[in-house]
């Protein structure tokens, strides 16, 4: 379920594993085992304003802080690109992370939900904004 | 933004190289503002010249304009920014799905320790 409109961005997405939320929570927060599915590297202080960080095996660096963490139900991080790559600049602190695990039968529903950062919340925001819009402007004009 | 040119980006460039034109650009990305009200938010700088700069921000493509009675209204032209969630929600649908895989296979791995841990208890 996803919702992208010019105005306010939103991502939502939900995913059901046949797994316990402990274990799901540790595919996030074990280093070693981020890079079984989101890296080829990880950075990982899981304590809030501690850093996380992913670098993808494509190139581009996933840059954020941990705001909140309470294991196995619900993490919350920031969420920006280190580097600016065509189609992939979000500077670091400009977007909001939350994932959730809620058991179900012998399940975990994982529901991800991915926000622009609340202005107040933000202090880097408005440099943020103003650097990926320009940026992104100017990758799309020449790649065009 | 289709049909640029290297001229092109050199306009976009040069529109965001101005703080004023910067903070023009803010004001207008969540409200649409007139000429007026922008112009008011800029004292120090003639009302002119904030015409001018809002015309070079419009002619880069950064925002849009739009009549309303007698007035001008500004908005901050979002498109790069809907291309740019996209990619992110594509890179979670690829990426959750593998997840999934990850922790299925680590949890099946790990229930025969788990049950005998649950006995040991």
């Amino acid at each position: 379920m996803t919702d992208i409109t010019h105005d306010r961005t939103t991502i939502e997405q939900t995913v059901r594993v046949a797994a316990s939320p402990e274990t799901l929570w540790s595919f996030w927060t074990d280093p070693q085992r981020l890079c079984e599915w989101w890296g080829t590297e990880a950075e990982v202080v899981a304590e809030p304003g501690g850093i996380f960080r992913v670098v993808m095996e494509t190139g581009p660096v996933m840059r954020g802080t941990f705001v909140e963490l309470d294991p196995p139900h619900r993490l919350v991080f920031t969420f920006g690109w280190e580097h600016n790559a065509p189609g992939e600049t979000l500077a670091p602190g400009s977007t909001r992370v939350e994932v959730t695990f809620a058991p179900e039968a012998d399940d975990t529903v994982l529901v991800l939900r991915q926000t622009e950062m609340p202005k107040e919340h933000a202090p880097d925001h408005e440099k943020g904004w103003s650097y990926f819009v320009g940026e992104r402007l100017v990758t799309a004009a020449s790649r065009a | 933004m289709p049909g640029a040119t290297p001229e092109r980006i050199d306009v976009v460039a040069h529109a965001l190289a101005d703080s004023t034109r910067r903070g023009l650009l803010r004001l207008v990305r969540d409200d649409e503002m007139a000429a007026g009200d922008l112009a008011g938010r800029f004292p120090q700088i003639s009302r002119p010249a904030v015409s001018q700069h809002l015309r070079v921000l419009q002619d880069a493509g950064l925002v849009t304009v739009r009549p309303d009675r007698n007035r001008r209204l500004y908005r901050a032209r979002t498109e790069g920014l809907a291309e740019v969630w996209q990619y992110v929600d594509d890179m979670w649908t690829d990426r959750l799905r593998r997840l999934q895989r990850a922790a299925e296979r680590a949890e099946q791995q790990a229930r025969p320790r788990r049950e005998n841990n649950r006995r040991d208890r």
